[in-house]
């Protein structure tokens, strides 16, 4: 499941890493002429004569087996386009739709490698924009997630030409990878046949990091520092209040775009808690997940002597990643409102401001009669969380 | 359009902690708690004459500290009349009540026939970040009225509510039934001064 994907690394990481709304697009023309002549896109060793011979010799798109997830991998190599002049692009859309064509039907990934687009090969921005525009809507529904490998100014500056253009449904697969070995949690690199250039560009990038900068997505797994960005969580109604909204969008394009975020530059120390909760809601999945979501809300049927035995047994059928977020997080809560005299957040307020951060409906309609009993989970499972969560289990 | 029945709906939007329910504490059972309790939902009823006869004022007290887009709009299409709250001390809570303004706007098509009243709460506090000439324009640009008010001192309070019934031209409200009035109502007598109707 998505979540179990998006929480894969601990909390601080993931909340670096993946926030959920993003969107760029980089998608390609297809024109409404049919492929009359069948080819197997996984080779692109095609007879001399066929009509894509020139452009499958590029080996610009490959196929490249199944992701973790069992979708099927379709690769584009930025960097193996030949300069404009070599290269009809019309007929690389339709190779390119002959390929999805045969994939479309079900389930897949786009992993695009940046890396290598110059002003020699690029296509022109206008065509970029038909391209969006023309592509049938049943390649863009069955895209399950496109990876933007290397991302750079220029694919960011086409992020914001074309995000009022872009649905906010397509938006929000678009991921951004800055370095091969986040794309570990998506798929075997191995399999990928990736571009020597590009590999080379990865070690590039890597060794330009400064020692003290790990790569994302292998975080240092020692716990953060207590209240290391809350450190003020002193203060009056932390994670009730709101921030600025324009803000708040901006933290999170920045986040999910991989730039870094340092919040003690920023005056608001309520905006790191609206991302917090943000960050939370707009999981595709939330944190407790719709599986646990009947029992959560009958929860309060549960006679009290055996509340902590069957929230205990609850929580601990979460995929393992949900588990250690949790615990993460409502660790972290219980230090907040053990300050209450001064910050006034007491477990049944922050229960209040999280627990309809924390499960929601399928339907994604909230109702009131759910929050209530949500909210009254979430504050047992503050009250209890010492007898609750394992200290031992971890992620 | 809200189907005709005997009850009026007003709904209180506004950002988290801006003293929303403080306000409709305040005017419905007449106190005031220095408490610090965030809200889900909650709503309060109050019968009021209306059109020669009586019906029930209904009362709904918004959560301010998360959004629900689909409860939003179910509130405001159910809705009947808006007050939009923000607190003078926060010059974010009065941006965070644009996009709820929006909202009406959006649902309700014509805003100009629906009573809406910007509110800028906690009068009482000497922080101010919001000068009443700011809420003022902000109303003149909603086409909306205006008020400051403390649920803390009650001042303005119910006033607040008598005037936002006064807006709906189509019905005559009163909180007074029977032209008896109530103990809130004599002190409603006094601080006229405060209110002004764009």
């Amino acid at each position: 499941m998505a979540p179990a994907r998006l929480l894969k690394c601990d909390f601080s990481s993931t909340l670096y890493n993946t926030g959920s709304v993003s969107c760029v697009c980089f998608v390609f023309c297809v024109s409404e002429t049919d492929i009359s002549q069948p080819f197997d896109a996984a080779s692109p060793h095609l007879p001399w004569d066929h009509p894509f011979y020139d452009i499958a010799r590029h080996q610009i798109i490959e196929v490249a087996g199944d992701d973790n997830y069992g979708r099927k991998v379709i690769v584009f190599n930025a960097c193996r386009m030949p300069p404009q002049h070599e290269l009809d692009h019309h007929k690389l859309l339709m190779y390119l739709k002959g390929t999805l064509d045969q994939y479309v039907e079900s389930d897949y990934t786009l992993i695009y490698f940046h890396h290598g687009l110059t002003s020699e090969n690029k296509p022109s921005l206008s065509w970029l924009r038909d391209a969006y525009r023309e592509f049938d809507r049943k390649y863009k529904k069955n895209i399950k997630a496109l990876y933007i490998v290397h991302p750079t100014m220029f694919i960011k500056t086409l992020l914001i030409l074309f995000k009022p253009i872009i649905s906010f449904k397509f938006g929000r697969k678009i991921n951004y990878v800055s370095y091969l070995s986040e794309l570990e949690d998506v798929v075997k690199c191995e399999q990928l046949l990736i571009p020597a250039r590009v590999k080379e560009y990865d070690n590039k990038l890597r060794a330009s990091l400064k020692p003290t900068t790990q790569p994302p997505m292998s975080p240092p797994r020692s716990p953060p520092l207590p209240n290391q960005v809350f450190g003020v969580s002193l203060i009056e109604g932390i994670f009730r209040r709101s921030a600025n909204v324009t803000l708040v969008k901006d933290v999170q394009l920045r986040y999910n775009s991989g730039a870094a975020v340092d919040f003690r530059e920023m005056e608001d120390v309520h905006l790191a808690a609206v991302i917090l909760k943000t960050f939370l809601r707009e999981l595709p999945e939330p944190l407790l997940t719709y599986q646990l979501y009947n029992d959560i809300v009958n929860f309060t049927s549960v006679s009290s002597d055996s509340q902590v035995m069957v929230m205990k047994t609850l929580l601990e059928s979460l995929p393992e990643e949900n588990y250690a977020s949790l615990r993460y997080l409502i660790t972290f809560l219980a230090q907040v409102s053990a300050n209450s005299e001064i910050n006034k957040m007491t477990n049944s307020n922050l229960a209040v401001v999280f627990g309809p951060n924390l499960l929601w409906g399928r339907d994604n309609a909230m109702s009131l009669s759910a929050i209530g009993p949500i909210n009254n989970f979430t504050r047992t499972l503050l009250d209890q969380q010492h007898l609750v969560l394992l200290n031992t289990k971890s992620a | 359009m809200p189907e005709q029945s005997n009850d009026y709906r007003v709904v209180v939007f506004g950002a988290g902690g801006v003293g929303k329910s403080s306000l409709v504490l305040r005017f419905v059972k007449g106190t005031f708690r220095d408490t610090y309790i965030p809200t889900v939902e909650d709503t309060y009823r109050q019968v009021i004459s209306c059109d020669k006869s009586v019906c029930t004022l209904q009362i709904t007290d918004t959560t301010g500290s998360h959004q629900f887009p689909a409860m939003q709009r179910l509130s405001i299409s159910k809705g009947h009349a808006f007050i939009l709250v923000y607190s003078i001390t926060s010059k974010q809570s009065l941006e965070e009540l644009k996009p709820i303004y929006q909202q009406v706007l959006a649902i309700k098509g014509n805003v100009e026939a629906i009573p809406i009243m910007l509110v800028g709460n906690k009068s009482d506090e000497t922080q101010r970040e919001v000068e009443t000439k700011d809420g003022e324009a902000q109303a003149n640009q909603w086409k909306c009225a205006f008020m400051e008010t403390s649920a803390k001192t009650n001042h303005n309070v119910t006033e607040l509510f008598q005037e936002l019934l006064n807006l709906d031209k189509k019905r005559n409200m009163s909180l007074n039934i029977d032209g008896k009035r109530s103990g809130k109502q004599s002190r409603a007598e006094r601080l006229k001064g405060k209110c002004s109707v764009m």
